[in-house]
């Protein structure tokens, strides 16, 4: 058999993204050398170019308005629906055109799916390390309950990004693909995820081979964050009983506040009890005080409950109770608080499954399918269905279903269309996704016409539409006038989203950003890089003057000089010629006497950069 | 213009049908266990998942095979569409009454409706709790207990068909699932009230 | 699809909505259903001298179905019951610029009048009022 392809799985989430692959002995997270799998989803603008992850995260409470984190929630929402979010942000978003936002840092502005795109970019450039080879496909994963215009959303990241994204999947359905498999279950399985902005609840049935999705259910502004949030409130007013005059509405005091939040939730997990403190260094002002589980509880039991409520709708969906689920699930970060778990068991009548990594399974479950797309496997398959509603806008803004909600991909339906007016030769028809009756509160997909229809009188043309969406969630429209046999041209306008002319623009400017930000990534990479050979030379220079000429020392000065002042600048070939230069100087040095630190740091940098001193 | 309405579906080729799709003798009557089987089996032969990396063609005849496979199961393993699926197969081609109901039929579903408007106005609050909620129930333990007893008339009904049944089977299987219908509207306005 | 605000205000605010008692001389009532989709609409006319004077409807259905009947109480108000025989679902469609999946809806509206007036006759003729 030929080398497969590899098609890595990418957990795009919230909080936190990570990728994994299936290798020769199994699925495993992607970690480059020396770093975590996990890659915190944060952004911080700097300079031209991006910090992203860790690094980013650390941005927030110092630089919170040009540290985007959460992006996950603005894809694919529009200004007016994202109205509370946006007020919460610590960062500027801003209305756009065709139904998108745009996030402002100082003078510059980015779609939610650029930034999405730098943040897999970077999951991209991560994996390739841990691989050591390049990698352009990647199945990624969607919350279930992610309509149309987040999927694309998503797609046209991954596209900015140079993924070739193969396949969307919905995160608890990744999940039940990595924990069936893993452990050969079988039955009716509910998959609970509770991420840090999303929850998602899927009924699965497993069979040995076939997953098969019967409902799914969740809301896609309902997660960690949000309890993060309500902590922080309340943080900030018991700091203002205790502190009237406090300044706690800036955006680096609340992302303070909300830090504090984070930490107290995360000990609250584990302990009953916990202090916190909060340094307010601007206003000289320290608070600090007590909070129990039980305080946590409360503040967060109406969330809790909203996640029962889908669960609830699920079963409904699915005709199934809730004695009938053999196995829960619990994914998602958030799965961790311990009344989240607690409510789950006494929903279910069942201890919930904790035993895998929640953290990891999704990606591990993504890779596993794009191993299966790839053509690495046949003995499993999964059978995935569409989780809202497709149709029509009819009569007085109604909305009319003609591909239910559930429906197991992939599916088609058709429905006839004929003229209101005589010789009328083309159709309007207006798209919508979701379960409510009128389409004001259903999604706008796009809107097609039919054009180039013979003219006849008004009722005879008998328009064939034929609405197919493929494995991929997909829609695609086609149209046929059968008494004259016309195919109906079709142009689909998608009411939201990027254009493809928008996402070629992008990738052009990207890919001339992304020569800016190579080239400021490997300075950074060699500025430390010489910081850590001075050290060493420092550390052996005692040495140096003892077995080397003056002469030879003062050029190695010299040489270290030259480096520093080529470091400033901002051609990094240029500073690794003048590094390579000062190893080949420091080579006998290195490989007589200079003490280990400097010979391992000197070693490592040449490892690094790919090339030793000979070949430079 | 009433063929207008009626929603295309995927159609099986020349002498297929959904039952011998999946190897079942064309029948009301079906073993669940069988349909899913084959159902998983078809599904592991022809899911275009499988035909990812194959040639355009060949992933286009798996797409369409899935998908005629899908909308034959959600047909098959539904009592309602596959009733409705077998009568049409059964008429074959003969054209039934689609309209045909009992006598006094509507006016009885026209006066429940009213019934239920003047118990619960629109937009009023669902009725979770007191005598309307005790109302509400019982209307519906009154629906449930009709689509029961029309369910085990279909089962007999069928069951006395054969390959080739009479104009009176075939219109009283079209009665039988237009009356379903009718009971099934009122059972959804009774449980958006309840809720 | 474009609808026109008449649409829009039909469906929004239904015309002559409402019942008449059913055991008056002068009243025809015809209720009907769309087995499609469990719509079930009754639509009454009153008739003085072979004209319908008023008519009334109540249904229970989809937007369209609405509009549909409160369209056609509309219509057959001052029209001769010949003249209200006459009345086509297709007229109803483009009035209302109904799209396929709601055609049934002006078929229903139709049959509601044409089975009132004949429940009208049907009294006058014969014996009693009644169905």
């Amino acid at each position: 058999m030929s080398e497969l392809e590899t098609i890595i799985g990418i957990d795009l989430g919230t909080t936190n993204s990570l990728a994994a692959t299936v290798l020769e002995h199994g699925p495993e997270a992607l970690r480059p050398p020396g770093a975590e799998a996990i890659m915190p989803s944060v952004l911080s603008r700097s300079g031209q170019g991006w910090l992203v992850g860790a690094a980013a995260r650390e941005e927030r409470t110092r630089s919170p308005e040009t540290t985007v984190y959460s992006v996950k929630r603005l894809m694919g929402r529009d200004a007016e629906y994202l109205a509370d979010e946006i007020a919460r942000l610590h960062y500027r978003v801003e209305p756009a055109m065709r139904g998108l936002v745009r996030v402002r840092i100082g003078e510059e502005t980015f779609t939610p799916q650029e930034l999405s795109a730098e943040l897999l970019r970077e999951i991209k450039r991560r994996s390739e390390e841990a691989l050591g080879h390049p990698v352009a496909k990647a199945v990624i994963t969607v919350p279930a309950y992610f309509d149309d215009s987040q999927r694309q959303a998503t797609r046209d990241a991954g596209r900015i990004a140079g993924l070739d994204v193969v396949r969307i999947i919905n995160e608890p359905t990744a999940a039940a693909i990595a924990y069936g498999l893993d452990q050969k279950k079988s039955g009716l399985v509910a998959v609970y995820d509770l991420g840090g902005g999303t929850f998602d609840i899927s009924l699965l049935s497993l069979s040995g081979k076939v997953f098969k999705v019967l409902s799914t259910h969740g809301d896609t502004h309902l997660g960690g964050d949000d309890f993060d949030r309500l902590l922080a409130e309340e943080l900030r007013q018991r700091v203002l009983a205790e502190h009237p005059g406090a300044e706690l509405d800036s955006p680096l005091a609340a992302a303070l506040l909300l830090k504090t939040a984070e930490l107290l939730k995360i000990d609250l997990s584990r302990a009953l009890e916990t202090g916190y403190e909060l340094d307010l260094p601007g206003q000289g002002l320290r608070a600090s005080g007590r909070m129990t589980r039980e305080e946590l509880n409360e503040l967060i039991a109406p969330l809790v409950e909203r996640t029962l409520d889908s669960a609830r709708q699920a079963l409904k969906a699915a005709g199934k109770s809730a004695e009938e689920v053999q196995d829960v699930v619990m994914v998602g970060g958030s799965s961790r608080v311990p009344l989240v778990r607690e409510e789950v068991e006494r929903f279910f009548g069942r201890r919930p499954n904790i035993s895998i990594n929640p953290d990891e399974v999704v990606a591990v479950g993504a890779a596993i399918q794009g191993h299966l797309l790839a053509g690495g496997r046949r003995d499993f398959l999964l059978l995935d269905v569409i989780p809202l509603s497709l149709g029509l806008e009819t009569l007085g803004g109604t909305f009319s279903k003609l591909i239910m909600g559930n429906t197991t991909l992939p599916a088609q339906a058709g429905e006839l269309f004929t003229t209101h007016v005589d010789n009328q030769t083309g159709v309007d028809v207006n798209i919508y996704q979701g379960e409510r009756e009128f389409v004001k509160d259903c999604r706008s997909l796009g809107r097609f016409r039919l054009k180039g229809l013979p003219p006849m009188p008004a009722g005879l043309p008998r328009i064939n539409v034929s609405f197919e969406v493929d494995a991929n969630g997909i829609l695609t429209v086609s149209a046929r006038e059968e008494r004259s046999g016309t195919e109906a041209s079709i142009e689909v306008i998608p009411s939201h989203g990027l254009t493809g002319e928008e996402i070629d623009r992008i990738m052009e400017d990207s890919y001339e950003h992304a020569m800016d930000d190579l080239n400021e990534r490997q300075m950074v990479e060699f500025r430390n890089m010489a910081d850590a050979v001075f050290r060493g030379i420092e550390k052996a220079w005692e040495d140096a003057e003892r077995m080397l000429s003056s002469e030879a020392t003062g050029m190695i000065r010299q040489q270290m000089d030259k480096v520093r002042q080529v470091a400033q600048g901002s051609d990094p070939l240029a500073l690794k010629r003048e590094m390579d230069l000062l190893g080949r100087m420091t080579q006998p040095l290195a490989d007589a006497i200079i003490s280990k630190a400097a010979l391992t740091e000197l070693r490592k940098f040449y490892e690094d950069t790919g090339s030793g001193p000979e070949s430079g | 213009m009433d063929c207008m309405n009626k929603p295309l579906r995927p159609s099986a080729s020349d002498g297929e049908d959904y039952f011998r799709l999946f190897g079942l003798p064309r029948s009301y009557a079906i073993d669940r266990a069988s349909l899913d089987s084959a159902y998983e089996e078809l599904s592991l032969s022809c899911h275009p998942d499988f035909f990812a990396a194959a040639p355009a063609p060949e992933l286009a005849a798996a797409r369409a095979k899935s998908t005629l496979v899908n909308e034959a199961y959600r047909v098959l393993s539904s009592d309602s569409l596959r009733a409705e699926y077998l009568l049409g197969l059964l008429a074959a081609g003969r054209s039934l009454d689609t309209r045909a109901l009992p006598e006094g039929f509507l006016m009885e579903m026209l006066e429940l409706q009213e019934e239920l408007d003047e118990l619960f106005p629109p937009e009023s609050p669902p009725a979770t709790d007191g005598p309307q909620a005790g109302q509400a129930q019982r209307m519906r333990g009154l629906v449930k207990e009709r689509l029961e007893s029309l369910l085990e008339e279909r089962r007999k009904l069928f069951a006395g068909a054969g390959e080739s049944p009479d104009e009176q089977i075939l219109r009283g299987l079209q009665t039988n699932l237009n009356c379903e219908k009718y009971l099934n509207r009122l059972l959804e306005r009774l449980e958006i009230i309840e809720q | 699809m474009a609808y026109s605000d008449k649409v829009i205000d039909h469906y929004k605010n239904p015309r002559n909505a409402g019942s008449f008692s059913k055991e008056e001389e002068n009243v025809g009532t015809g209720v009907v259903g769309a087995p499609e989709c469990g719509d079930v609409m009754k639509l009454q006319i009153k008739v003085e001298n072979e004209r319908i004077v008023d008519a009334r409807f109540k249904t229970f259905g989809c937007g369209s179905a609405i509009a549909s009947s409160s369209l056609a109480t509309e219509w057959v108000k001052g029209k001769t019951l010949d003249e209200a025989m006459t009345i086509q679902n297709t007229e109803i469609v483009k009035e209302l610029s109904l799209p396929p999946v709601k055609i049934h809806c002006s078929v229903l509206a139709e049959d509601a009048i044409k089975t009132a007036i004949a429940d009208y006759r049907k009294k006058q003729d014969g014996s009693s009022g009644g169905e």
